[in-house]
């Protein structure tokens, strides 16, 4: 993962907890470097071992990070200058979703090695969808939960999410539905 | 289907607004007939039928897209066009039809930065998928990201250097940084106060044309090349004492502590610098205490066990001479006090040289009855050693408790006078009393007498007399000098 990853696990580690938090994460992580290069791709491996880390150090389950961290990272990235963008990809929250995919695809172009995730929306209404999820990578449904609400903040939309399918049943893909209101 | 899209040769099966929805269809009156669905992102107001000239100009000098004709001139080149709904420039490309009616406008917004998206109300959804503008702005966004970075990189290198530079410079110790030839690379503020050079007269400089005595210039030079060598050297990572030399070619004693380190694939050295100069001071002052202390020490054990000595010696004589166990109390009373008055003495000194005068008028002090007696006391300042001090001082004691008891300070109108002058290498003393009213009993030879009679010869070689006078006696003492004064 793009060291963009890492650099967020950071900020929301020391803007949410302690900065004395994070460097017991770092450290329990066994991470080698202390500072992450955003546009550095570094080993899947050390985000995973970060997120256990802060398991540990935060006292929250490993789903509990992910999601804290997938909401984080609709702020984050908007922070980190990519809030044109954001904007760029939809006005509303059913909108954003539909050019979720478009968006990791036109960012995959631009991040050699880049594993964007695969997003597709489906029986959609006025007032809600369902969104596959499809990675290469595996464990990180807790994560699209948390961007979806994160969107729902950015969106100012009450937004509810249940998950419906997992990909460690389906062996594909996972679902969820999104609500709003 | 849109409505021109069966007009492009081959397209009748192509939803057009998918791969081309920047794109406008124009006929030879240069009349509107088809609008993609992007287009209207940037010209809200166009319609099918308005003349394009109305929404849209080409930003060329010499040319506009004033006439078929002038466009058909231009076709398949790249050209930017501007919207004049709402100034926004767009790269185009104009295409003729093979029947030469129609000319189709396909174009994209010419976006660099990503907040034009915004400023235009474009969507990354209004692109075509194959359209790198909007890849083209990931990629803007991903080098603002890092130069973003870069600038705090810099920024967070900046800080640690200014922090570095300023903890070297406010160093109390000199910091003195080399490269791998003996060159001065960095000076600080210390280095400069401990060693007299500015920072511009070593900056380059041989650390060994500096700061490094002639005799020892050799070691370092051979050191240095050890380290080239083989990476080792004798005096690295320890502090060691040495001597090193001043700009005024003066030399001190130094403590140096040499850290080699490597950046950017070059070796240096830092040296920490101590300069001992003070701190040897220190030590010899701690050490000359010490000292003085250690002599204390014996002198008390020995003062202590002459003391005792001499109040047993004191207690055998008093019961020899008195007469009752009163006088014996008496006598015992007055000289153990004399003992006391001394060590007072010598304790306020500190073990220090003693005046001559302080310590007659010290044994004389407690016996005065402040009713006129007369006690003049004159001679030139001479200082006495403490063990001279306290063996005068029993001489003086006996002297003032004998003139108490029988003569110059029993009566008012008593008087003692104590003249004393240095005269080849001798000191010489006389005490005489008068108007005592009666000659001394002691003079018969008690105790007092004896401790009179014996203790100058015994203890300094010296002489004394003691005379009795018609009211008083006369004691007279010549002392060797070098026996009773500090040398």
């Amino acid at each position: 993962m793009y060291g963009l990853i890492n650099v967020a696990i950071r900020d929301l580690v020391t803007s949410q907890f302690s900065q004395a938090a994070w460097e017991e994460i770092l450290a329990k992580s066994g991470a080698e470097e202390t500072a992450f290069i955003r546009m550095e791709q570094n080993d899947d491996a050390v985000t995973y071992a970060l997120v256990a880390a802060a398991s540990e150090v935060l006292e929250l389950s490993a789903e509990q990070v992910l999601e804290a961290f997938g909401e984080y990272w609709t702020l984050f990235t908007a922070e980190e200058g990519y809030g044109f963008m954001l904007d760029a990809a939809g006005s509303t929250l059913p909108e954003f979703l539909q050019n979720l995919d478009v968006l990791h695809t036109r960012v995959g172009t631009m991040y050699p090695g880049l594993k964007p995730p695969q997003f597709d929306c489906s029986n959609m209404t006025s007032n809600c969808l369902d969104l596959h999820y499809r990675s290469e990578r595996d464990g990180l449904d807790p994560l699209v939960v948390g961007l979806i609400k994160g969107l729902g903040k950015r969106f100012n939309q009450s937004v509810t999410v249940e998950q419906t399918v997992a990909k460690s049943d389906s062996g594909k893909e996972s679902v969820f539905h999104v609500s709003w209101e | 289907m849109s409505a021109g899209s069966d007009k492009i040769p081959g397209s009748s099966r192509v939803d057009l607004d998918g791969p081309l929805p920047w794109r406008v269809l124009i006929d030879r009156k240069l009349r509107i007939t088809d609008i993609g669905r992007s287009f209207k992102r940037i010209c809200p107001s166009m319609k099918v039928g308005d003349d394009i000239k109305q929404h849209m100009e080409l930003k060329r000098p010499d040319r506009q897209i004033d006439s078929f004709e002038n466009i058909a001139s231009i076709a398949e080149k790249l050209v930017i066009v501007r919207s004049l709904d709402t100034d926004l420039t767009l790269r185009a490309t104009f295409f003729i039809s093979p029947g030469g009616d129609t000319a189709l406008l396909v174009a994209t917004p010419l976006v660099t930065e990503p907040g034009d998206l915004w400023n235009a109300g474009i969507q990354l959804a209004d692109f075509a998928p194959h359209e790198l503008i909007a890849d083209l702005l990931f990629a803007v966004q991903a080098r603002d990201t890092s130069l973003l970075e870069v600038r705090e990189i810099l920024h967070r290198e900046m800080l640690i250097s200014k922090n570095h530079k300023a903890i070297v410079d406010s160093a109390f110790d000199a910091m003195i940084t080399i490269d791998i030839d003996g060159r001065v690379v960095s000076f600080n503020n210390s280095a400069i106060d401990m060693f007299g050079f500015s920072r511009a007269e070593v900056v380059g400089r041989r650390i060994s044309d500096l700061i490094i005595p002639p005799e020892h210039r050799g070691a370092h030079e051979a050191g240095m090349e050890r380290f080239r060598a083989e990476g080792v050297g004798q005096i690295l990572n320890q502090p060691v004492e040495i001597t090193a030399q001043h700009a005024d070619e003066t030399t001190f004693p130094i403590e140096l502590t040499v850290i080699p380190f490597e950046n950017e694939g070059s070796k240096f050295f830092t040296a920490t610098i101590r300069n001992l100069s003070e701190s040897h001071k220190q030590q010899a002052l701690l050490d000359e205490a010490a000292n003085q202390e250690r002599l204390l020490h014996r002198e008390l054990d020995h003062r202590v066990k002459n003391m005792l000595a001499t109040i047993v010696a004191l207690c055998r004589e008093a019961t020899k001479h008195a007469s009752s166990d009163k006088i014996i109390l008496m006598d015992l009373t007055n000289r153990v006090m004399g003992l006391s008055k001394i060590h007072e003495l010598l304790s306020k000194e500190g073990g220090k040289k003693l005046e001559l005068e302080k310590l007659i008028q010290t044994c004389i002090d407690p016996f005065l009855l402040q009713r006129g007696e007369t006690v003049t006391l004159n001679g030139p300042c001479l200082s006495m050693t403490p063990t001279a001090a306290v063996k005068l001082v029993m001489v003086f004691n006996e002297l003032a408790t004998n003139a108490s008891k029988h003569g110059g300070l029993k009566h008012e109108q008593g008087s003692i006078e104590v003249n004393w002058s240095i005269a080849n290498g001798q000191l010489e003393l006389t005490w005489e009393e008068q108007h005592a009213g009666e000659v001394p009993e002691e003079l018969e030879g008690g105790f007092g007498t004896m401790v009179l009679m014996s203790s100058i010869p015994y203890e300094f070689e010296g002489v004394v007399s003691l005379e009795p006078t018609k009211d008083g006696i006369i004691f007279k003492a010549s002392i060797p000098l070098d026996r009773i004064t500090a040398s």
